[in-house]
Order: C-alpha cells, then sequence, then structure tokens
C-alpha cells in the first residue's frame, strides 16, 4: 500500500532536479502501476508518469520551497490517465481484453488481475478515479475529497457504486 | 439505484442499512470481495517501472529550449535596437541635410554628429544599407556626396562661421 498523504518537501535545501530525482525514485514504480491499472497499456503509463514528474519539475522550479505530497503526484497523475481515457474513448480505441491482457507480463496474468483489470475498464471515470486512490492506493474518503477537492460523501458514494459495479462484473454472469 | 434516490430515501436507507443484518452482510460482502481482488492483483504485480533517465532527458531538453528561446529573443532584440539605431540615424541624417536645416541652424547640424560621435558611426551605417541594398527599399534618397551634406557643415564650421551666424 502507499503512504497516505506523505509531505515530500522534508529536502527542501534541494534543488528542484534533486527533488525531483527523489520523487521518481521513490514513486515511479507504485505511479506506473497505478497508472497502467487505469489505460491498460504500460507504455502509455510510463509517458503518463513522465508527464507527472516533468510537472514536478515545473511546480518545484517555480517555488523550490513549495512542499509536495504524494497525493499531488497521484492527482496529477489520475487527471492525465482520465484524459488520455476520454481522449481515446471519443476516438472509439479502446483497448480489448486481449489487449489488456497482453500489457501484463507473463507472471501477472493471474484470473483476479485480469479480472480485476476488466471490472475498472467498466467503471465510470468519477468511480474509477474513486475505487483506485482509495482502494489501489490506500488514501482515506477524507485524503480522496482533499485530493479531488469534492465532498467526502460524494467520495463514499462513488465508492459504494464503483464497489457494486465491480462485484457485478467480478461475480460475473449469474449460472 | 443508490445514486438517483433523494435525500430523504438515502437517508432512510442508510438507518436501515445500519440495522438490517441482510444489508450490512451484502454490504461487507461487496466490500470484501472488491478489496481481496485489489489486494491479490496488487501482490501479484511485478512489473517495475524506470523513467528517471527519460525523466532528466526531457528536462535537459526543456533547459535546451528555454536557453535557446532566450538567446534567439536576446538576438532579435539586439538586431531590433541596431535597426531602430540605423534608421534613426539616417533620418538625423537626412534632417541635417536638408538645406533649409542647414541654412537655418549651421553650428547645430555641424556639431550634433560630433558631439554625439556618431559621425563615423553614420557613415558606417550608410555604407552598411548601401551594399545591403536596403537604401532602395526603404525609399531612401541616394547618398550624398561630400560637400553637400556633412561636407557643407564642416566647411562652413572650418570657417568659423557658425557661432556667429545671426537667425534672421
Amino acid at each position: 500500500m502507499i503512504q497516505h498523504v506523505h509531505v515530500l518537501g522534508l529536502d527542501r535545501g534541494l534543488d528542484a532536479q534533486a527533488r525531483v530525482e527523489r520523487l521518481v525514485l521513490e514513486h515511479q514504480t507504485k505511479l506506473a502501476r497505478y497508472v497502467r491499472r487505469f489505460v491498460g497499456d504500460p507504455d502509455i503509463a510510463l509517458d503518463l508518469v513522465q508527464d507527472v514528474f516533468l510537472a514536478a519539475y515545473r511546480v518545484l522550479h517555480a517555488d523550490p520551497a513549495r512542499p509536495l505530497t504524494a497525493g499531488w503526484l497521484y492527482k496529477a497523475a489520475t487527471n492525465r490517465s482520465i484524459s488520455y481515457l476520454r481522449r481515446h474513448k471519443r476516438t472509439g480505441e479502446v483497448p480489448t481484453p486481449a489487449d489488456v491482457a497482453e500489457s501484463f507480463r507473463l507472471d501477472e496474468r493471474s484470473a483476479v488481475s485480469l479480472d480485476l483489470q476488466a471490472a475498472l475498464a467498466r467503471l465510470a471515470p468519477e468511480q474509477l478515479t474513486c475505487i483506485m486512490l482509495t482502494a489501489y492506493a490506500g488514501y482515506s474518503s477524507q485524503e480522496v475529497s482533499a485530493i479531488l477537492g469534492i465532498s467526502p460523501e460524494a467520495v463514499r458514494q462513488r465508492v459504494c457504486r464503483a464497489m457494486r459495479a465491480m462485484r457485478r462484473s467480478l461475480e460475473g454472469p449469474p449460472a | 439505484m443508490l445514486g438517483e434516490a433523494t435525500e430523504a430515501e438515502r437517508a432512510a436507507y442508510l438507518a436501515h442499512a445500519a440495522t438490517c443484518p441482510r444489508c450490512e452482510v451484502d454490504l461487507d460482502a461487496t466490500r470484501t470481495l472488491v478489496c481481496a481482488a485489489f489486494t491479490a492483483s496488487q501482490h501479484g504485480e511485478t512489473w517495475r517501472a524506470s523513467v528517471r533517465d527519460e525523466v532528466f532527458a526531457r528536462i535537459d531538453r526543456r533547459s535546451a529550449t528555454w536557453s535557446s528561446w532566450i538567446t534567439n529573443g536576446l538576438a532579435v532584440a539586439v538586431a531590433l535596437t541596431l535597426a531602430l539605431n540605423v534608421a534613426l540615424l539616417l533620418g538625423a541624417g537626412r534632417s541635417w541635410s536638408s538645406p533649409s536645416l542647414a541654412t537655418v541652424l549651421p553650428a547645430t547640424a555641424a556639431a550634433a554628429p560630433a558631439a554625439a560621435g556618431v559621425g563615423p558611426g553614420l557613415d558606417a551605417a550608410r555604407a552598411c544599407l548601401d551594399v545591403a541594398g536596403c537604401r532602395d527599399r526603404l525609399g531612401l534618397p541616394a547618398p550624398q556626396r561630400p560637400g553637400i551634406a556633412t561636407g557643407h557643415a564642416a566647411a562652413v564650421s572650418a570657417l568659423g562661421v557658425f557661432a556667429a551666424t545671426p537667425l534672421h
């Protein structure tokens, strides 16, 4: 599980580049796996994660004293992932389940992992965002509400709806 | 659907779910199932991403782009300043070479370029414009030979009459 809102501004003596390097080394894998669950493609996930770190560099370069939270990174990653999904759904470029399965390494292609990916792919973007931030990234409803700028009640409601939809997907059609 | 219910209906449902063992079990089962799927999937993830080199290459490219923009901007600013100065000098030169001004204010016409130290610079700028063929394109008059403009003023100055010329 990922650390809860963790302030990454404790190393204020460092310049922007050194701080970004720390962020990259600490968060790249977790963030890339998180984004891959959204977009279902490791290469695109890597591109989006690079964008996130570049945005972090811009922020730290403009204001070196700014404390950056892990929540900021997840918010940036989520926004980019959702934008990517919306853009590609508009153009009809939605990956098939076979493509999604291909996007996982052989040793990662367990049934539960692929089922989870298929269930996530069926969620509405706002539900996907909330369930990923809570169930995958490990944030509380309160923290997600702060990250997304919506009320904790709205977060709980979206998580609840997402869970119900996912249950239907995971359990499959009744025999 | 829960999301389509009114606030009152939602509150009633939540009150009911808190006390109804069947609904509670149902909610718990959903949560357990989904959380178990997430946990199992995360434990099975072995992919390790490495974006450090790409990120820093992009940061370096961005810095290089910025410095090239700054360099280009400075170069353009210097070129514009030079062009503006040349244009201003040419305009001043034309004013000084006008017969009426040279007649009325011979002292000023002779002294100003020399005082400002622009005499040789002005000649050089004119020569540059001639070489570049800009004079025709700008619609400026053909270069005047010595004795007409600066030559006239210099001659007046040399005779020492510039200070005593009455302004009628």
